[in-house]
This record gives C-alpha cells, structure tokens and sequence, in this order.
C-alpha cells in the first residue's frame, strides 16, 4: 500500500477512527494487525519473511541475558548478525554478487554466464533488517532490556508508518511508545499530525513525482542530450530524491502523531547545509546514526588518529552506499561522499564560521557538490556516469537556461521555492511551534496544499524510491 | 471538542466551495484548450473536425502515416503514448459527441495491449480522459475497474481535472501552445538512431510477455459494435516491428482470429510478405520508424487499405 494511494487513505482513515474508539490497553493490537495488513497488501507472502527477521531477534535477544556468560553473548548476537544479513544478502545481494563473481571469473578466462535471478525485493528489507540488528546489539551491549512480550517486539519492528522507509527507529524510543498504558487524543496532535501528512504528500505527489517526469526524460535516454540538458537534470533529481524520500519520512511522522506517537525527524533542510559532513546530519538522519553508532564508533570513529579516521569513514560511506542497492553506481555515491569528507576534515572546511557570505557561499556550494554526487545515484551503469560528468563538463549554459525560459519547468521550480521557504521556516522553528501559528494563516495553508496536491499532484505517480530500498 | 467540530465543518465547507469554483474554472480552460497537450487536440477534433476516415493508435500512427497522402477527408487522431484501452475510450466518446468517422475508422494494435502485464499501464492510460468521467459510461467503467474506491476521488469535482493543470496553465500562458493540429509528424533521422534502436532491442528482449488480457478482446468487440452501430467500417492495423519477439505471433493470431470470425479486415505488418523495414536505418528508434521508411510505410498501407476496399466491395461485405 503505497502513502499516496487514495487506498492507503481510506485504511488510515479506518484505523485511525477504530484506534481513538478502542480502550488504551487494546489500542498496540490493533496497530499490529494493521501493519501486518498493511505489508500483506503488497505481497501476502513476504510476511514471513517479516515474520522471520522478528523470531530471530526476539529470540536471540532473549538467549542473550539468559546468562552472564560474554562468550555465550558474542555467540549470540554474531549469530543474529549472521542470520539477519543472510536474509537481507539473499534478497537483495545475491544477484550483484553473482555479477561480481561472473565478471572476476571472466578475467581469469573462464566465461560463464551465471542465470539471471528474478527475486521480487522485499519492501523496506533494508530498513526493517537494520531495525532489527540495533535491537539486538542494543541488548546485546546492555543499553536496553530486551523485550519480553513477542507481540509486541512484533509491533516495533513492523509498525507501519515506519516499516517500508524508515525512520530506522531505536527500540529505546519506539518500543515504549507503543507500550504505553495512556494515549491522548489533542487537537495540537491532529493539527501537527494532519499538517505533516498533507505536507508530506505534496513534496511526494507535486514536486517529486512532477520533477521525475522530466528527470526520467532526461536520464532514460542519454542520446543527443546536452551538458546542459544533463545538469538541469541533476539539479531536478537532487530536488526529486529528497521530496520523494523526505515526503515518505513527513508523512510516516504525521501519520504516528495522530496515534500519539513521536518518530524521529528524518531530515533537518539538509539543502541549507554548509558542508558535507553538516549534510549528512541533516539527510537521512536515522541512517546516518544508525551507521555511525553501529559502524563507524565500533571501527574507532575518530579516536585513533587522523588515517584511520579517513578509513573509517570510507568504510562507512561505502556501507551507507551498498545499503541503498546492490549496484556499482550505489558504492560510487557512497565512495564520492566519504571523499569529500575526507576533504573536508583534511583541508577544515568544514569549521562553521560566522560570516554570513561565506555561509552561503559554502551553502551553495555544497548543493553543488551534493547535486554532482548524486548523478551516480541515477545511473543505471558506470558508462553512463563517465557520459554524464564529461557532458557537464562542457556544459553549454544556452541549454541550461533554455530550460528556465519554460513555463512547465518553471511550475516544478516554484514547488522548490516554496519547499525552501517551509525548509527555512521549519529550520528556524521547532515541531511544537507549527501549533503557534495563528489559525488564519496556518488552516488556509493547508488548504492551499490540499489543493495543489489534486489539482497539479500525479495521482498515477509512482512509488517512494526508497520502497525499493 | 466542539470547537474542533466547528473548525472541521468550516474546513469541510471551504474545502467544498473552492472545489465548485475551482472546477467550474477549469473547466472553461478545459473546453477551450486546443493545444496540442493536455487534450487539446482531442478537444480540435471533437469541436472543429470532420472525416471520412480516422486513424487511431499512438506515436507508432501518428509519426509513421502521412495520412494527408491516403486520401482527402482523411485525419490521423492518433497521440503520443496512448494505447489500445485509451483509444477505445476515444472511440466511445467520439460516439456520444456524433463525432465518429463517415466511414472507416483505422485503428492500430500493439502487442503490448494485448498481454495482461500491461493492463494496468492500459487503464492508467484511460485516466487522461477522466474529464469524461461523468459524461461516457465506458470511460468511467474502465477508470472505476482501477480500484474499487477510484469512484469516490471524483467526489471532488476538480479530481477530474488532476495532472492536466500544469499544462493548462501554461497553455493560458501560451508560451508553449502548440495549436498546429498537423494529421502527421515524422520523426527526422539523426545520428544516435542506431545507438538507441539497439539499446532499445535490449530492453524489448528482457521483456517477458506471457498472459493474453482477455479483457481485450471484450473491449475490442464493444469498439467493433460501436463501429457497426454506426455504419463505420473498422479495420485493424499493427505496424511494423524491427523487433519482434516470437511470443507476439501467438498474440497477432489470437487478434487475427477474433477479426476474422467477426469480419474486421486486419493488416499485420510483421507478416512476411512485409520486410521492408528489418533493416536499422529505417528506424529512429526500436519503435518508430524514420521519415523515410514512414512515408514508404504509408505507401504500402495505402496499397493494403485499396485491396481490402476492393475485397470488401467483391464480397459486398
């Protein structure tokens, strides 16, 4: 069931109504029925793989404390490692590998075609798999106490405004939320609640699926397409990936607020960062602190001097690059960006400094970079991208503002001013103040929004890049 | 709790009056719109347009046949990226407007019309006639068969207007209006042809049709009683392939069965008396043919479209 399907609505709708009539106690149950319902609605059958990632955790988990034993726990938790990367190898992994394995083979003269795989991925693998490992090291580590009851350890790991793409949550932040004896209906809630939802659907459904339209007709076919035909269209995809992704993430946190419950903040307007390394604690937040408690600090984050922190940092970037697909194009974007951050702490650029110039000239130009990295993100092959950049690079600026004398594209840019406006407001103002705007302004906003979704949004529009994730 | 009911209602109103203003504005830009995007054209036809003989199909009819060479009264209808299922609807509509052709109507089939892979991207392309919700029963028939609650989105009156807006708007602009409603537009040959026929063979090869939509020949036997309760002759076309993947045959025979026990004239091009385009330089992409081979496509349908004239005026048919 995708966010923007008018299906999807009339079960939130359902669920939402039955949830504020049931009492407290009952309130986790049907949360859970629904998320299951929720992932049967793509494919029935992948539920037991849903179901299976849980029993691993839940039960390993639990064999963890059983006893005191540090050699029995390492046992355990590199078994639930073990098992949970399996799954997520198997799925997700297993053809590119196959690729790698048939492309080294034929360097060594044996040409052997491996048979293509044909295996459906499973929605949100990526997220719900990492989920569940921070469970378990979490116990592992002690910093939680494992969850007693299956049911609902079941719920935290397939709640469903979180389950298909993110926020990857931590279970000492999610799983007492979903436990709690007391829920409260505000009004405060319903406004955030509704504001972020329909905030959430227009970045999706009238600048993302908008902007893709002409992005895919840019990056599908590359013939006789110019630098300047190439870097609007980058420019648009950079734009594109985010409202597509951050749209899922506002609605995922307006959808749980209306059942009382607080997801983390995804992104932070990662565009109006001043660096690379500012970026990344901006975009994709819940991964990024995912990767740096769990990889990053266990490799010795920036502890052990200056060459093994570049190290760690590669590693890392390239981790964050192969989570997000099983293609080269994948470890490049990964690769680029922990290149530049290597930059970044080599040279110090990435000190915050007070002049308000140089803070927006950094500003742009880490959009830029950002933008230029994010063409690997596109691709569908290495050709391609080395087509790309070498196009750019002679970029004819005739073509580039060809495109801005267009009325159509000039439509999806005034989109992106006000996504910057609402970025800017919302970086300066926290959540809670959304409830502070007086009514006159804050309802016909809405409204407005509303409108822009039906009349300009994509109702046929395509699924969340991030579902194939 | 009351004040909160209250504060819904108010939204709930303002919600509803914007949607009947909005609508009834849109629907002036709508109806008067005959640029070349966003229905435009349609809208040319239907308003200002009558033939004797219509062409029907997608970029494959309207950049491969110069129907302004077939004969006088002749009108190529056809438009970029609209399939079997939207043309039908076409055809519908064209009914209830009193718009259908004098005598034929020359409708070009695909394979990919015919495989039950492709019936959702068929019925997604219906919904570019979903101003027409309301006004031809088969448009909403085929639109409401999408999901059991699509229905309920028209609630909204300005639904109907849902992605066309952009261009509608900018038609009011006219920046961008094309109104020239030209019957043909090849396609110029250019250097990357070659490059993107083969990169596009590549992709057809992957594809892996494998269940006939037998929902098509339903659709198409209710176009064909349209055609007859109207004394317009349909014939069915499917244009030249430089790719053709051998599991199309079986579907071309299963069409070409259904016309022959209901007496509609069918022309496949991919026969094999037609090799005239096998060879890449006739093609501007895996699908399209360039000028050239379009104008002599045009020649030899011309040719096909006499003999089926004088086989159906022997057989007095």
């Amino acid at each position: 069931m995708l966010f923007n399907s008018f299906d999807f609505f009339l079960f939130l709708l359902f669920v939402f109504a039955i949830f504020w009539l049931l009492p407290n106690n009952k309130k986790w149950v049907l949360l859970l029925i629904s998320s299951y319902v929720f992932y049967m609605y793509w494919n029935p059958i992948y539920i037991l793989l849903l179901l299976l990632t849980t029993i691993i955790d839940f039960y390993i988990s639990l064999y963890l404390t059983s006893s005191d034993n540090p050699k029995r726990s390492r046992k355990g938790i590199v078994l639930s490692l073990i098992l949970s990367l399996a799954i997520l190898f198997s799925f997700k992994y297993i053809g590119f590998f196959l690729l790698i394995s048939q492309q080294v083979l034929a360097l060594i003269g044996i040409d052997y075609v491996i048979p293509e795989m044909n295996i459906l991925l499973p929605m949100g693998i990526s997220f719900y798999t990492f989920q569940s490992i921070s469970y378990a090291i979490d116990v592992y580590r002690k910093d939680i106490k494992p969850e007693r009851n299956f049911f609902y350890f079941s719920l935290y790991i397939t709640y469903f405004p979180q389950l298909v793409a993110g926020p990857i949550e931590r279970a000492s932040q999610l799983l007492p939320q979903l436990k709690k004896k007391q829920f409260n209906f505000t009004s405060n809630h319903l406004k955030i609640g509704i504001f972020y939802i329909v905030w959430g659907l227009f970045l999706k459904v009238v600048i993302a699926d908008n902007a893709a339209f002409i992005v895919d007709s840019i990056f599908d076919n590359l013939e006789g397409k110019t630098g300047g035909n190439l870097a609007y269209g980058a420019l648009l995809f950079t734009f594109q990936i985010y409202t597509d992704f951050a749209g899922y993430s506002f609605m995922a946190i307006g959808i749980s607020k209306l059942f009382d419950i607080q997801l983390m903040a995804n992104f932070n307007s990662p565009f109006l960062s001043e660096s690379v390394s500012d970026f990344w604690k901006r975009w994709h937040i819940s991964l990024s602190n995912w990767v740096r408690d769990y990889i990053y600090i266990p490799l010795g984050g920036n502890r052990k001097g200056a060459y093994r922190t570049y190290i760690n940092l590669f590693i890392a970037f390239v981790i964050i690059g192969i989570w997000h697909g099983a293609s080269y194009n994948f470890i490049i974007w990964g690769f680029l960006h922990g290149l530049v951050m290597v930059c970044e702490r080599v040279f110090k650029l990435n000190i915050a400094t007070r002049f308000s110039l140089i803070r927006i000239l950094k500003t742009v130009s880490t959009f830029l970079i950002i933008t230029f990295i994010f063409i690997s993100f596109r691709i569908e092959n290495v050709h391609q991208l080395y087509t790309i950049y070498g196009r750019i690079f002679t970029l004819d600026w005739r073509d580039f503002l060809f495109f801005l004398s267009d009325n159509r594209y000039n439509f999806v840019f005034l989109g992106i001013f006000i996504l910057l406006m609402v970025e800017l407001y919302l970086k300066k103002m926290p959540l809670a103040t959304l409830t502070k705007i007086p009514q006159y302004i804050f309802y016909p906003f809405c409204i407005l929004l509303f409108f822009s979704i039906v009349f300009l949004g994509r109702a046929e529009g395509g699924q969340f890049i991030y579902f194939q994730f | 709790m009351k004040k909160t009911l209250i504060k819904i209602a108010v939204i709930f109103f303002s919600i509803l009056i914007i949607d009947r203003i909005a609508s009834a504005k849109l629907r002036d830009l709508y109806e008067n719109n005959f640029c070349k995007h966003s229905g435009g054209d349609l809208n040319y036809y239907l308003k200002f347009q009558n033939a004797d003989t219509i062409f029907l199909g997608s970029s494959r009819v309207s950049s491969m046949i110069n129907t302004d060479s077939i004969g006088k009264n002749v009108l190529n209808v056809a438009s970029k990226g609209k399939h079997f299922y939207y043309n039908s609807c076409v055809i519908h509509l064209m009914e209830k407007y009193k718009k259908l052709p004098r005598k034929v109507l020359i409708l070009n089939l695909e394979a990919e019309d015919i495989y039950i892979e492709n019936k959702s991207d068929l019925i997604d392309n219906v919904f570019y006639l979903k101003y027409y919700y309301d006004k031809v029963g088969f448009i909403k028939d085929r639109i409401d068969s999408k999901s059991p609650f699509e229905k309920y989105k028209f609630l909204l009156s300005s639904y109907k207007f849902n992605g066309e807006n952009f261009l509608l708007a900018t038609n009011q602009l006219q920046s961008i209006c094309d109104d020239t409603h030209e019957n043909y537009t090849p396609l110029y040959p250019t250097i990357y042809d070659s490059v993107k026929v083969l990169k596009g063979k590549k992709i057809q090869q992957k594809i892996k049709y494998t269940k006939f939509n037998d929902e098509f020949l339903n659709i198409l036997q209710a176009t064909n009683l349209v055609c007859r309760k109207n004394n317009v002759r349909l014939i069915i076309i499917y244009g030249p392939h430089y790719y053709y993947p051998k599991n199309f045959e079986h579907a071309s025979f299963r069409v070409k069965s259904f016309c022959e026990n209901n007496h509609i004239p069918y022309i496949d091009f991919n026969a094999k008396e037609f090799n005239q385009f096998k060879t890449i330089d006739s093609w501007f992409d895996i699908v399209h043919l360039n000028k050239k081979a379009s104008l002599l496509y045009t020649k030899i349908l011309k040719e096909e479209l006499k003999k089926v004239d004088s086989l159906i005026k022997r057989n007095g048919n």
